[in-house]
């Protein structure tokens, strides 16, 4: 075997099937053809299948036999037409390129940019705020359009945005409606439609909205990791309040022994000794004691300011608050896709 | 006279404490040196005493009474009589700023029997401090000056003075606590008959009991 590349080609051809678990006899005898390597077999009963009416998925499965088979054939011109049958019959059908040889994908791939088609059109399941979050929706154009999404249900209509481009593209919608409307509870359907000259496409998507209320925040207590701190703090015990009650001692009974009369004799002070005696005892017991609490000026102005941002935090909620009271948040249900409609090449 | 007195007090004493003031009762045994005119008039005594403040802001009024047995001390003459005091303090201060107050009273002293020492009645001003300690503990500092005084054996005082210190300790600020002051008064008696005969008096009082702040 001097060149294998056709016989891989051919190979690969017939592993990939282009169909499987189809049911109806011309579509089996097509395929069966195909899989017998018998390419003109298969396009005959593929040929005579698509003028058949069967239903779309059988339809698009003998579309497929016959690009296969025209691609095996080297028929390029009739395997693109073919393909473009399958594509606008199922646009989101995809070869699996790791399974099909490269000749029939790139005959895939030239179909595809003849046609105009939305295909794998999504939508995010989310929940948001109307004007402040949205819903994704991506959707791929295969040939480059004007493109324009816009949704519509019980409330009304609105245009989500519009675009002129191809490939891979991704929409967000807001969640209002015309006018700024917001959506009621019910099935919206996403109209997704691709204009390109004389073609048109248009796919749709449905979506389930449920629109509720905004949850408010409460006011805050304290600022959380923002402990209000004591604005009294016990000083460290000192001699103090001993050496007042020894300086009053002092003072008043060196003053009265300075004032005593002479005149009268000494007595034996035992009232002075005694007095100063307890004074001195007293003091010793208030210096032992827990001193009393004195104001902490940098706790106060610590407190202060955290109660000043505790007020503005709230005040900032309560404005939120009142904001979010006027606001509605909705809840998006993807439902998959409604239809396809298209018209053109 | 004391009875009536303190009953007064008591009545104003409980709306004052109710309305958020102070008051202070306080109940004391007192003991005291007392001489008169020399040595040879020495006498020592022991007794009670009682105390009633009201402090309302930077207004306080406070009533002192108390009672004493006197008898003559060993240097004392032989025919020196024993006898009894009484004596009545009304005071009412005012704080000026921070710790000091501005005082004035009166203070009167009856003796049984009258001949056994004077009887007094003067009229006082001066000055006191009042400062904490710790919490539940005070101190506080006082000095006067005596005038007006009369004399039941007649005699007549250009001056007298009078100082005193005390401390209270408690385990609150409000409730029980004990109470220790000290009060030394001298009047300068002259006589007033021919010539001027110096005759002082003077007398120290120590005072410990209980205090009840309410």
């Amino acid at each position: 075997m001097r060149n294998p590349g056709p016989t891989l080609a051919l190979i690969l051809c017939v592993a990939a099937s282009p169909l499987s678990g189809q049911t109806n006899p011309l579509v089996h005898e097509a395929q069966a053809a195909y899989d017998s390597l018998d390419f003109a077999g298969a396009i005959r009963a593929g040929q005579r299948a698509t003028r058949e009416r069967l239903p779309a998925a059988d339809l698009v499965a003998a579309w497929r036999v016959v690009a296969f088979a025209f691609a095996s054939l080297d028929s390029a011109r009739q395997a693109r037409d073919a393909f473009k049958q399958a594509v606008f019959l199922d646009p989101d059908w995809a070869i699996d390129e790791s399974r099909v040889s490269p000749k029939i994908t790139s005959l895939y791939g030239l179909a595809l940019r003849e046609v105009l088609v939305i295909r794998s059109p999504t939508a995010d399941s989310t929940t948001f705020v109307v004007g402040q979050g949205g819903v994704g929706l991506r959707f791929e154009v295969t040939r480059t359009a004007r493109v324009q999404v816009k949704v519509s249900g019980a409330a009304g209509t609105g245009i989500v945005d519009s675009i002129r481009g191809d490939g891979r593209l991704a929409f967000r919608w807001d969640g209002r409606l015309a006018n700024g409307a917001v959506p009621e509870a019910g099935i919206y359907t996403v109209v997704i439609e691709a204009t390109s000259g004389r073609d048109s496409y248009a796919r749709s998507l449905r979506l389930r909205v449920t629109p509720g209320i905004v949850d408010t925040a409460n006011h805050l207590a304290s600022l959380p990791g923002y402990d209000l701190l004591p604005e009294t703090v016990v000083p460290p015990r000192n001699w103090r309040p001993f050496g007042l009650s020894l300086l009053t001692s002092a003072v008043a009974g060196g003053a009265a022994l300075a004032l005593e009369s002479g005149q009268l004799g000494g007595g034996p002070h035992r009232e002075l000794a005694g007095i100063s005696a307890v004074s001195i005892g007293i003091g010793v017991l208030s210096m032992l004691r827990k001193p009393a609490p004195v104001p902490s000026e940098a706790n106060l102005r610590y407190n202060r300011i955290v109660r000043d941002n505790l007020s503005r935090e709230n005040a900032r909620i309560a404005f939120d608050n009142e904001n979010r009271r006027r606001q509605v948040r909705l809840t998006i249900a993807p439902l998959g896709s409604a239809s396809a409609d298209g018209s053109g090449r | 006279m004391k009875t009536p007195a303190l009953a007064v007090s008591m009545l104003l004493a409980v709306p004052a404490a109710a309305a958020g003031q102070q008051l202070r009762l306080a109940i004391m045994g007192a003991g005291s040196d007392y001489r008169e005119q020399s040595a040879s008039l020495a006498f020592d005594g022991t007794g009670g005493a009682g105390r009633v403040e009201i402090a309302a802001g930077r207004f306080t009024v406070a009533a002192t009474g108390s009672r004493l047995s006197f008898v003559r001390t060993a240097t004392a003459a032989v025919d020196a009589e024993p006898f009894v005091w009484k004596e009545l303090d009304l005071t009412g201060r005012f704080r000026l700023v921070s710790i000091v107050s501005v005082e004035v009273g009166a203070m009167r002293r009856w003796i049984e029997p009258d001949r056994a020492a004077q009887a007094v009645r003067v009229a006082k001003v001066g000055l006191r401090a009042d400062y904490p300690l710790a919490p539940g503990a005070d101190a506080g500092l006082r000095a006067g000056y005596l005038t007006g005084a009369t004399f039941s054996g007649g005699g007549a005082a250009k001056a007298g003075l009078a100082l005193g210190f005390g401390l209270s300790y408690g385990a609150k600020r409000r409730g029980p606590r004990i109470t220790a002051d000290y009060d030394f008064l001298r009047i300068n008696r002259e006589t007033t008959i021919g010539n001027r005969i110096p005759v002082p008096i003077q007398s120290s009082t120590a005072r410990v009991g209980l205090l009840l702040i309410l």
